[in-house]
């Protein structure tokens, strides 16, 4: 048991509903969609030409130097502006004297090339569709600038909220698909109890709303398919869902001890109490149709949170839209809630933002500490057509004001890896 | 109580061999496993070495060729080790015994370190790309026609984690770490810490990484990181590291693990750690602050002396301001630098595998001790001026005991280590 008590003091968020975390959340409980058709690239004849795009993003360089601006991808640049928008909610950024008690742990993207830039290469080095090795050795090495190296790196993005913040302790990025930003908050959990740091820069950015991320996904066929109903493509639970939409963007949490919080006299949104991961080991896409993997992630978080079932009121739902997962969820959460299931409040705000892959679990982290704070649950939307087999209270009507005590937020990723995070008010 | 971590299992594949004896063989008689590419003609390269596996034959390593299709060179080495280190820790058979097999899953863990992203994704692409002559109408309409519709899945950087855990089935917390060449590191650390919380009694950590691929070559050269000729560490000739590929597995359980199965050990994880240096990707701070930073949290958290410390394995990737701040790094940890044990590197026998470098040199950090032998530093001819009063050598040197520290730099200016121990070899 540990005894430290681990607080979410500051939130920043850069979603397809909104550039900060206000906005955002206004327009989530407001029932907004921020799916639509995909207007960054031409994707009409995509099989899926829906996604939720980040729009009207800029960050000024009052915020984000210009110098690191240019070693960004777009994604880190949603993850610069939410970082910023984290810490100055929380009032609160690293010192001179403090910088090596702060640390920084995330759920990163996985692909990290640019499509233009991928196209250039093409052009030059690949123009029958195979590299040509000896023209790519005599002209290749001014193929590449500094800049454009440094946004493929994997690690390039906590590389620049490092420097851009001065955070010099506990690094860690981890990428396992849509449970990554999930793990990206357990991560700073788990290195603050164990004295690792004293505050943590925790969460997730990604984007795959490119030709390549969505060329991937719809060769799956893993993608919504409702291109005539765009703003309603994503509809989690419901009969006729077909798939997930493609969302992008960041958000991040300011977690410090409570003790911390409390003696500078900190606004604390929520605990973060408890995180279970277990690996399902099941199939590299499909989840256990009984929910095996995720039942045993939940009841991890839950054990870990120390917290009894019946003190849980809400769900933030992994609710991706899939015909698999959703009935999936279903089974696990009465598997580990037995008969309270159905006073549950559930939702999956994925039918307004769509699926943020590895920032998913950090923004839903996000809602989850916003809905305990406010005592309010996003709805799930679009869901019109009840299904059977997913007979639970998914908020399907409006958002619903219900005091929370704990909630539980979900993200089970390809691969088979499953985070559950369990958020407490604080008295 | 803090629960201690013992080692019962430890192999790697690198460029000197298939195993660590093939591997360990190789380096104490002093070879390399650096070499011009085999995989694309060279001949035109200025940047030609790698340290490639040289026996890589998918089809023969993984049993399971239905699943090849599905996975990139990375993860056929990734997996192949995986299945190497679980056959030789006994952990099945000990399973197989248990009338409860449940349980003992989920108190597995796996910890993966991999390389973020694969250029092979890439090259799948280009043939689209090339139909469509820059038109995303085409693009769209004629991807289905012409890239594997698993493409996605085969490029995905948790695919061992995804496999090993299907295959065995090892089912408690796991995490896959993208963190550039701190990765393998992270991986122990990570480990480490969810057994020592008691989320898990024991765990599989696997470092694996194939960096060898023509676009990373390109680029890391026209970043000068790259060396055209020799990975020569802390020489004044250093001019950049060259690339490698290879994997590495540690199993790590805790005592009563260990007991229950009456499990050989190998060794012992006494502490790590990992900081940044918050200088940007590619920048490192000079005087080596973040390195001392990291040796000192190491030896705090085990509570031991420096003057108790066996030897260092360093980072020595051989690019200059890299190795020289590592060295002042250690340096600045004892003033009259007596305290200090000795110091090597791997890196000029195995090339630099990068996510895999931190397990990989663990496994032979751990051999040295258990041998009581470490290795000089390959190519080792004129020392570079930050060597003085170091313990540096291209001979062969003897630990000071049975403890080593292992410290790996990353992108991002991340620095992480891990300090070992070593049970005697029998």
């Amino acid at each position: 048991m540990n005894n430290k008590r681990i607080v979410i003091t500051g939130i920043g968020i850069v979603s397809p509903l909104g550039n900060d975390t206000q906005t955002t959340w206004k327009n989530l409980l407001a029932g907004k969609s921020g799916v639509d058709t995909i207007k960054k690239f031409d994707a009409s004849t995509f099989t899926t030409k829906v996604g939720a795009e980040v729009e009207n993003f800029s960050l000024a360089e009052t915020t984000i130097s210009r110098k690191i601006q240019r070693y960004a991808i777009d994604f880190t640049k949603y993850a610069l502006a939410a970082a910023a928008e984290a810490f100055n909610d929380a009032a609160i950024r690293p010192t001179q004297t403090n910088a090596t008690r702060w640390g920084i742990t995330v759920g990163c993207g996985m692909i990290a090339a640019e499509f233009d830039y991928l196209s250039k290469f093409q052009q030059q080095f690949a123009a029958d569709g195979a590299v040509d090795m000896a023209k790519f050795g005599k002209h290749g090495l001014n193929s590449i600038s500094a800049s454009q190296f440094s946004r493929m790196q994997s690690n390039a993005g906590i590389g620049l909220l490092a420097q851009q913040f001065n955070i010099q302790g506990y690094t860690a990025a981890v990428h396992t698909a849509c449970a990554s930003g999930g793990q990206g908050l357990a991560l700073g959990l788990q290195a603050i109890r164990r004295g690792d740091c004293d505050y943590v820069l925790a969460g997730g950015f990604d984007s795959m709303l490119n030709p390549i991320g969505l060329a991937g996904f719809c060769l799956l066929g893993a993608l919504s398919s409702h291109n005539e109903t765009p703003q309603s493509a994503s509809r989690p639970f419901d009969l006729t869902r077909n798939g997930f939409v493609l969302g992008e963007g960041a958000a991040f949490l300011i977690l410090e001890e409570y003790n911390h919080a409390k003696a500078r006299n900190a606004k604390i949104y929520a605990e973060l109490a408890g995180e279970g991961t277990t690996n399902s080991c099941y199939r590299i896409t499909d989840s256990h149709p009984d929910g095996d993997g995720a039942i045993q992630a939940m009841q991890a978080a839950i054990k870990d949170a120390d917290v009894a079932l019946e003190n849980i009121q809400y769900v933030n739902a992994h609710g991706t839209s899939t015909k698999m997962n959703d009935i999936s969820e279903t089974n696990a959460l009465k598997q580990v809630f037995g008969p309270q299931a159905k006073q549950l409040a559930i939702s999956s705000t994925k039918g307004q933002i769509g699926h943020l892959i590895s920032a998913a679990g950090a923004i839903e982290g996000a809602f989850t500490a916003l809905s305990i704070q406010q005592q309010k649950i996003p709805m799930t939307a679009h869901l019109t057509t009840p299904d059977p087999e997913c007979d639970l209270d998914y908020v399907a009507d409006k958002p619903r004001d219900l005091t929370i005590n704990t909630a539980m937020s979900n993200s089970f990723g390809f691969g088979g890896t499953n985070s559950v995070l369990i958020f407490k008010a604080v008295e | 109580m803090k629960q201690r971590i013992f080692i019962t299992a430890a192999d790697c594949l690198t460029s000197l061999g298939d195993n660590l004896t093939q591997t360990w063989d190789s380096i104490i008689a002093g070879k390399s496993g650096i070499a011009p590419t085999t995989l694309w003609d060279c001949s035109e390269w200025e940047y030609p070495l790698v340290a490639e596996v040289k026996n890589y034959n998918p089809r023969k390593m993984l049993a399971d060729r239905k699943l090849l299709k599905m996975l990139s060179r990375h993860d056929v080495i990734g997996l192949k080790i995986t299945d190497d280190v679980v056959k030789q820790s006994g952990l099945l058979e000990y399973r197989d015994s248990l009338a409860d097999t449940n349980e003992f899953n989920f108190r597995t863990g796996l910890f993966v370190a991999s390389a973020g992203s694969k250029f092979c994704q890439q090259n799948d692409l280009h043939p689209l790309l090339a139909a469509a002559k820059g038109d995303l109408k085409k693009y769209g309409s004629a991807m289905f026609d012409i890239v594997h519709p698993m493409w996605l899945l085969r490029i995905l950087s948790n695919n061992v984690i995804a496999y090993a855990g299907i295959k065995y089935q090892f089912r408690g917390t796991n995490q896959n770490v993208v963190n550039h060449a701190v990765s393998g590191i992270q991986a122990i650390a990570e480990a480490q810490h969810a057994i020592e919380q008691g989320v898990i009694d024991r765990a599989l950590v696997i470092g694996y990484e194939s960096a060898i691929e023509p676009e990373g070559q390109m680029y890391y050269a026209s970043m000068n990181l790259l060396s055209p000729n020799r990975l020569s560490s802390f020489d004044k000739t250093a001019n950049g590291t060259i690339l490698g590929e290879g994997a590495g597995a540690l199993m790590l359980e805790n005592q009563a693990s260990v007991q229950a199965r009456q499990a050989p050990v190998l060794g012992e994880i006494l502490s790590s750690t990992s900081a940044c240096e918050a200088q940007g990707t590619l920048q490192l701070k000079p005087n080596g602050e973040g390195i001392t930073q990291i040796m000192q949290d190491l030896l705090a958290k085990a509570a031991m002396p420096l003057s108790d410390l066996g030897m260092i394995t360093a980072h020595a990737n051989a690019n200059k301001p890299s190795d020289a701040s590592e060295l002042s790094g250690y340096k600045a940890l004892n003033e009259a630098q007596d305290d200090l044990p000795p110091i090597t590197g791997f890196k000029g026998y195995i090339g630099h595998t990068v996510a895999a470098a931190g397990v990989v040199e663990t496994i032979l950090t751990l051999k040295a001790l258990q041998t009581n032998t470490i290795p000089g530093v390959l190519h080792l001819q004129q020392a570079c001026p930050e060597v003085e009063n170091l313990k540096i050598s291209a001979q062969t040197q003897r630990p000071k005991s049975a403890t080593a520290a292992v410290i790996n730099r990353a992108f991002a200016s991340v620095n992480a280590g891990v300090l070992l121990r070593a049970e005697p070899s029998k």
